[in-house]
């Protein structure tokens, strides 16, 4: 007879329940069940256009930039704005930036890192026993974090949840006093970057994880989902205005019954791969770590570049917007993947709206990866418990923003 | 240095914010490594609340579940701690979620930290005062007392027309002068008015100074000659707060 194991999501940004099927010592089906409940569109329905961009920015306390960002450009779309002020365009793209290596870095600091380090010590590991096993590990985490809050601070008034862009542009602009601020925490920033290259490849953090590798391997057909399908973009804000878009992503629910079949990839990884990366680079979670550590310190990079912008400094920052009828969507890569959101605008408020958030569109693949590992660890004979730690592992190794899946999920 | 009181951080039905508020300063961060962590499912492996001296919960409460666990979580820890407006108030939450409760009208509650999120300052200084032995207080002023802005010059009624101020705002005027409405008077201290420095009028996040949202905001409402169409400004007033809740 098959029993249920129920366990805990943890070390993700929001945590779930994970039902093991488990026949004896075999562990025969996973499933992902919700343990909190949002309903941001039905919220938003009947909300002025130009609220949305805050309020939608309280879906995910991690990447609160990219619903805001994404959502101004949908709705300015729709309004009639074709661009934005030129200031405008350039806060957002920093803050953008900040945005991503602030998340990576709770990613890489909070979730894969001691997924890595519980191989090097042969126990489980996260951020409190590593803090103190690791002397330099908060410091390094705290400097990447001290940086790209700087950035958004300076631009939002504070480091979690900023208040920047709004609907026709953002509310302030950068100033020579901000940019010295942010850039005395440049230098601390790329030396936490190279300290963890430096853990993976002469600490060998990477190769000590390699035991497990097949595990961790994602499904053989994987479909990429980027905002840059049909143009190219790498770390930049772009939009795209298409509906219909919208129908090509399934949509997919956290009950495994619902989810597609289709592997589909968005995020660091996809982004890798449309920037001409090697598909053999991509097809493992463990190597998913790299790039995200790489994705980091090209953001840094790119701040410091922006930096020097006059653009930033200048000019107007905000246009009013027209009140009419019109519907829009706007996609732009967040964090952990393409965001899409879209609004049908009536009278100046909201009649209809759909966020399609990354984790949506990773969790299909997720469940995959999951259901192929306990197939994989259960024909290896694996423990048990071994196998459910695992594929713990693997959901976090993944896309650990449980947040941005919960937006819309009614209560059950 | 190790810290004696054990501490559970729970997360119920929110964004993840206000958790996520303890790793966005490093003087907050030196804190909470050097505490001992019951349950913080978000970042340990810890699978069930067992006891812990302190308990801070964020979220409000939407499913049984959640009601279950926050009880449990009230009998276990021998102090709770609301943290954010969702789980002060029900927050964003509450609007979305119809039958959504904030913590308080679920279990009692020894101490509220609004906000959303909830100012660093203040989640820093009820942590030091958690280490250090001190008390922690809210501010019981409100926003306008820190607010950049001048203060108002109008006597009542004070003609409203705006919810985002009108183009020709002189910057450092009163919003209420500007016939924008602002919720500063009506909206507890402790933010150092962030939103009006960036521009954009108070919609109350942080909750009333002192009890009663509703009465308070009644009374506001009256010193105000409104010009706006209701459903626009219950929207306005009701963004963080469901009003008739307190
Ligand atoms: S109070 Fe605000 S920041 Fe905190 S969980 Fe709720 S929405 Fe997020
Ligand atoms: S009403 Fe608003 S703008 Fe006016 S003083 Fe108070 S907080 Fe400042
Ligand atoms: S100004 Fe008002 S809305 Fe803004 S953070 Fe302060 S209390 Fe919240």
């Amino acid at each position: 007879m098959s029993v249920r194991i129920v366990r805990v999501l943890t070390r993700v940004e929001s945590p779930a329940e994970v039902v093991f099927h488990v026949r004896g010592e075999e562990v025969e089906r996973v499933e992902l069940k919700p343990m909190h409940c949002r309903r941001v569109e039905h919220a938003l329905a009947g909300l002025p256009a130009e609220a949305v961009p805050a309020y939608v920015s309280r879906i995910c306390g991690l990447c609160p930039i990219a619903h805001q960002i994404a959502s101004s450009h949908a709705i300015e779309a729709a309004l009639g704005l074709e661009r934005p002020p030129e200031a405008a365009l350039a806060v957002r793209k920093l803050a953008l930036l900040a945005e991503h290596i602030k998340s990576h870095t709770l990613h890489l600091f909070l979730h894969a890192l001691p997924e890595l380090f519980s191989y090097a010590y042969n126990s489980p590991q996260d951020v409190f026993t590593l803090s103190k096993a690791e002397r330099e590990y908060p410091k390094r985490m705290g400097a990447l974090i001290a940086f790209s809050d700087r950035v958004l601070a300076e631009l939002g008034g504070r480091g979690v949840i900023p208040m920047i862009s709004a609907a026709g542009g953002v509310y302030s602009r950068l100033t020579a006093a901000s940019r010295d601020k942010i850039e005395k925490r440049l230098k601390q920033a790329k030396a936490a970057v190279d300290w963890v290259r430096d853990l993976l490849y002469s600490r060998r953090l990477l190769d000590k994880a390699m035991v497990d590798k097949e595990l961790y391997d994602l499904p053989e057909r994987i479909k990429l989902v980027t905002s840059a399908s049909r143009e190219e973009l790498w770390g930049e804000v772009k939009v795209y205005a298409a509906e219909q878009e919208l129908k090509l992503i399934p949509a997919v629910s956290l009950l495994s019954e619902d989810y597609s079949r289709e592997a589909l990839l968005t995020g660091p990884a996809a982004r890798y791969l449309a920037r001409g990366g090697s598909i053999h680079g991509v097809m493992n979670l463990l190597s998913h770590i790299r790039i995200r550590l790489d994705e980091v310190k090209a953001c840094i990079d790119a701040v410091e570049k922006a930096l020097n912008e006059p653009r930033l400094y200048h000019g107007v920052l905000r246009e009013r917007l027209k009140v009419s009828d019109s519907q829009e969507a706007a996609a732009l890569e967040a964090p952990r993947g393409t965001l899409v959101h879209y609004y049908r605008i009536k009278r100046g408020a909201i009649a209809e709206s759909r966020i399609l958030t990354p984790t949506m569109i990773n969790m299909s693949t997720m469940i995959m990866v999951a259901n192929r590992l306990v197939e994989l660890a259960s024909d290896l004979a694996f423990p048990r418990d071994y196998i459910i730690g695992k594929t713990m592992a693997a959901i976090r190794l993944f896309d650990p923003c449980i947040s941005c899946l919960y937006h819309t999920v009614e209560q059950l | 240095m190790e810290y004696g009181e054990r501490w559970a951080v729970i997360q119920l039905s929110g964004c993840s914010g206000c958790p996520s508020a303890v790793f966005s300063s490093p003087v907050l961060q030196d804190l909470v490594y050097s505490m001992p962590v019951a349950y913080f499912p978000m970042v340990t492996d810890s699978q069930r609340v067992l006891s812990a001296d302190i308990a801070v919960v964020s979220g409000a409460v939407c499913k049984r579940a959640e009601e279950e666990l926050l009880k449990r979580v009230r009998e276990s820890c021998s102090k709770l701690v609301a943290l954010g407006t969702c789980a002060v108030y029900g927050g964003v939450v509450s609007r979305e979620v119809e039958s959504a409760k904030a913590v308080p009208e679920v279990v009692e509650v020894d101490q509220v930290i609004p906000g959303c999120p909830p100012p660093e300052k203040l989640v820093g200084e009820f942590l030091i005062a958690e280490v250090s032995g001190g008390e922690f207080r809210l501010p019981s002023y409100n926003v306008c007392k820190e607010c950049p802005r001048a203060p108002l010059r109008r006597k009542p009624p004070i003609r409203v027309r705006y919810l985002e101020p009108p183009e020709e705002l002189q910057a450092k005027a009163c919003f209420l002068d500007h016939e924008t409405l602002c919720l500063g008077p009506v909206t507890r201290g402790g933010c150092g008015a962030v939103c009006i420095e960036l521009g954009v009028p108070c919609h109350g996040c942080l909750g009333p100074p002192a009890k009663s949202y509703t009465s308070q905001l009644a009374n506001f409402l009256s010193i105000l000659d409104i010009q706006l169409e209701k459903s626009k400004l219950m929207q306005f007033v009701s963004r963080y707060i469901r009003v008739g809740v307190l």
